[in-house]
């Protein structure tokens, strides 16, 4: 898509707004330290958690032999499942040369890299014995869905690191020159980063040649990532995992929890870094047609993975599906099927309501329904086991999250939250050399 | 009303009890008719031993052996065939009674022929006071070179020597006894049974019961192709049956004649469900592939990326 050129005054002129308006936040955050605080506060007591659970073993958590994967295994599933959207926004429309997503990639970047991180360290946390996990590459089964899931997130982490720090290197470049007075060890960070940026076309011809090329790699490794998240409860022979379309299921899950996610923080950055100019209405409104495109076929998928047993009703499976559905876990089900999946849907159909303020609150819906529909993915198949729990002590029968599990829910959220801070602490938070290309200014001035 | 109401309970109750109960004692009733039916097979020693094998095969699971006492605890209980009780009885009620069976006691009618159902009744005979029909066995056990009993009652030591003779593979136990001057003599008529060693239980060799002859030699055909162990080694067992199997003598042989054992370690294999060492080639191949190619690209993409200040426009 060509664009009109500007002439050098112009360009000056609109480069120079661009980047006013984006490094803003860099010197300016109203707010921040407390912000700072607040995840400070969380970490705290987070790790006042995890030491307790490491102290006196994961008998702390409400996890027992019957129930072995409770909150955490949620947690991970939920937090690698947001991390997909990276891929989806900066790979697959960006592929597909879709124009509208410049301002928000860099935004979609920062999730999928902070919730790909926490996801590993989501598993740590699980663990009972953290001091052996290094036993899982030395003695690691590659035959085993667990040694593929280490492999990928870890693989997942470090294109999403490329994809971020590549297009931030003309823009390291920017900083540098608009902000000297930074303290010496961020100009360091843009030093080491800007690698020798003078804007050159050959520079711009690898920089790009090299995103394409991460943006196609991304797309197999982040659907396997989220596929082999999904084998590890499909690879097993249980009543409600034993399923056939889970590696779909998950993935088309996936992006709903992410597109959400991008709402929300499309709407944080546009009102509180007063970005307006740049994330417009217009974008929400698209954002908006993400989500329901990627609602619809997860409701599809959904169709299929409760509706297809629920006709057969085989033994195994009725008691689980009639838990679901009307038991135990009815509420919480319907809720999140119903309230948090069907009607934000819906209601996104329409154009009116594909507004930032309402699309901000369907969208924290959407991410709550997320959250908890992976808790029901987790926990109530294990308490249908295909032999009956006889001679076991109470608190073997059910699952109820202890403080400490959800305490160290909310780190790993901190935590995610924490690395977008940072991130968007030093960097802006969208790509200040495509913004101005887009916008005609010539490319050689952008250095 | 309450006592009449316990009545209507005691009453069904008391009847089945009695009914139960008295089952123990009401004699076994055999018609006149059937009763002085005579044996009508000749005693021989070759019809009690097959009379002894059918009764191992057929009877002794509930009636125990002959003379022991050890029948299955039923109600009532399987008379023992060498008590009084059960030699009381003519042939031919004990004909008549495995023909028709009564209780736990099942119907022979088509299981065994009749010549062999008497051949039962021979054999159980043996163990009766007047050993009517076992005095034949007696005559002609006369005519043997050594009846190993009548050595036994003596005292006098009998050895077993187990070989194999390599030409038709047969497999011959020798028994010898001493003689009156103490001179190493044949000890023909004793029964011998022949075992391979199993993993549970020894698997017994040859049809019927083996009896040494004049020589003192039984012999059975050892069959081809038995699975021995890794080395193809068998453990070969010969046991003389002497005083009902209360002095048996025996003698035992490691022979390479059997099919060496091939183990399988399916540990070893590689397979999903094995350790890592012995992962499937595929998946070895497919996770290592994909990683090179994946690192690799970005390895790539990282190299050019580091060069572009080196490059000159
Ligand atoms: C399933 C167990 C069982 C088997 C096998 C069995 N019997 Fe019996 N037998 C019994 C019982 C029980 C009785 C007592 C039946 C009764 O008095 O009602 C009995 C009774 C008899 C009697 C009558 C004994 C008496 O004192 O009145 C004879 C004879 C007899 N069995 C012969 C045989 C023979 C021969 C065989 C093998 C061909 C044989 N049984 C196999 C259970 C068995």
């Amino acid at each position: 898509m060509s664009v009109n050129k500007l002439s050098p005054e112009e360009s000056r002129s609109v480069l120079n707004k661009i980047e006013t308006d984006l490094l803003r936040p860099l010197t300016h955050h109203k707010g921040f330290e407390l912000w700072i605080l607040f995840l400070a506060l969380v970490f705290i007591v987070g790790g006042y958690a995890y030491f307790i659970q490491l102290r006196d073993g994961l008998g702390v958590t409400a996890m027992r032999d019957y129930t072995s994967w409770g909150m955490y295994i949620g947690n991970f599933v939920f937090f690698v499942a947001t991390s997909l959207i990276g891929m989806f926004i900066s790979s697959v429309l960006g592929l597909l040369k879709i124009k509208w997503i410049t301002p928000i990639s860099r935004i979609a970047e920062m999730i999928a890299l902070a919730f790909a991180m926490w996801a590993g360290i989501v598993i740590v946390i699980d663990m009972g014995r953290p001091d052996r996990l290094l036993n899982v590459f030395l003695h690691g089964r590659f035959q085993s869905p667990i040694v593929w899931d280490v492999t990928v997130v870890t693989t997942y982490v470090a294109i999403s690191t490329l994809l971020l720090l590549l297009p931030l290197i003309p823009d390291a470049a920017i900083v540098r020159r608009r902000l000297p007075d930074l303290p010496k060890w961020q100009m360091k960070i843009y030093d080491l980063l800007h690698l020798g940026w003078e804007a050159r076309p050959d520079q711009y011809q690898t920089i790009r040649r090299s995103m394409r090329i991460l943006a196609i790699l991304i797309i197999p490794v982040a659907l396997s990532i989220h596929t082999v998240t999904s084998w590890l409860f499909a690879a097993t022979l249980r009543a409600g995992w034993d399923s056939t379309i889970f590696g779909p299921y998950f993935v088309s899950g996936a992006f709903v929890a992410g597109a959400a996610a991008v709402i929300i923080a499309m709407y944080f950055f546009r009102y509180n870094y007063k970005l307006g100019d740049y994330i417009t209405d217009f974008h929400f409104n698209r954002m908006g047609q993400v989500l329901v495109l990627v609602s619809a076929v997860y409701i599809y998928f959904n169709l299929n993975e409760y509706f297809v047993p629920a006709y057969k009703m085989r033994t195994a499976e009725q008691l689980h599906l009639h838990e679901m559905f009307q038991g135990h876990w009815a509420f919480l089900f319907w809720f999140t099927q119903i309230g948090c999946l069907a009607i934000p849907t819906l209601l996104l159909i329409f154009k009116r309501m594909r507004k930032p303020g309402i699309m901000l609150w369907l969208s924290v819906l959407v991410l709550i329904g997320a959250w908890f529909k992976r808790l029901l993915i987790v926990v109530p198949v294990q308490q249908h086991p295909y032999l009956p729990i006889q001679n076991v002590p109470e608190s073997f029968h059910h699952y109820v999250p202890t403080g400490i599990e959800i305490m160290l829910t909310f780190l790993p959220i901190a935590g995610v939250l924490l690395i977008i801070t940072i991130i968007a602490k030093l960097f802006p938070v969208m790509p200040v050399w495509e913004i101005a290309h887009e916008k005609g200014v010539d490319e050689s001035m952008i250095k | 009303m309450k006592t009449i109401f316990q009545l209507f309970v005691a009453l069904p109750l008391l009847w089945t009890a009695s009914h139960v109960m008295g089952q123990t004692t009401t004699p076994w009733q055999v018609p006149a008719a059937k009763k002085t039916v005579k044996n009508p097979v000749a005693a021989s020693a070759a019809v009690v031993e097959k009379g002894k094998s059918l009764y191992n095969t057929h009877c002794k699971s509930c009636h125990g052996d002959p003379g022991k006492n050890n029948g299955l605890p039923l109600q009532p209980k399987p008379t023992d065939p060498a008590s009084a009780q059960y030699q009381a009885q003519t042939d031919g009620e004990m004909f008549y009674k495995m023909m028709t069976g009564r209780g736990a006691m099942p119907k022979f009618a088509d299981v065994i022929s009749e010549t062999d159902k008497w051949s039962i009744i021979h054999y159980v005979r043996t163990f009766g006071k007047k050993k009517s029909s076992a005095d034949a066995i007696e005559v002609e056990a006369d005519t043997l070179a050594m009846p190993a009993s009548t050595l036994l009652q003596a005292g006098v030591p009998i050895q077993l020597n187990l070989h194999i003779r390599e030409r038709d593979t047969m497999l011959i136990a020798t028994l010898t006894t001493v003689g009156a001057s103490g001179e190493p003599v044949p000890a023909a008529g004793v029964e011998v049974a022949f075992f391979v060693k199993r993993y549970f239980g020894d698997l017994p060799l040859g049809e019927g019961v083996q009896r040494t002859d004049v020589n003192g030699w039984a012999a059975v055909e050892l069959p081809v192709n038995l699975p021995g162990d890794t080395a193809g080694m068998l453990t070969l067992i010969a046991k003389a049956i002497i005083n009902d199997g209360i002095d048996n003598v025996s003698d035992t042989l490691q022979a390479a004649f059997g099919k060496p054992l091939v183990m399988r370690n399916i540990t070893e294999e590689r397979s999903l469900w094995g350790r890592a060492r012995v992962a499937p080639l595929y998946i070895i191949i497919t996770f290592f592939g994909a990683l090179l190619i994946v690192w690799g690209t970005m390895g790539y993409v990282v190299m050019n990326v580091l060069k572009i200040n080196r490059q000159e426009a």
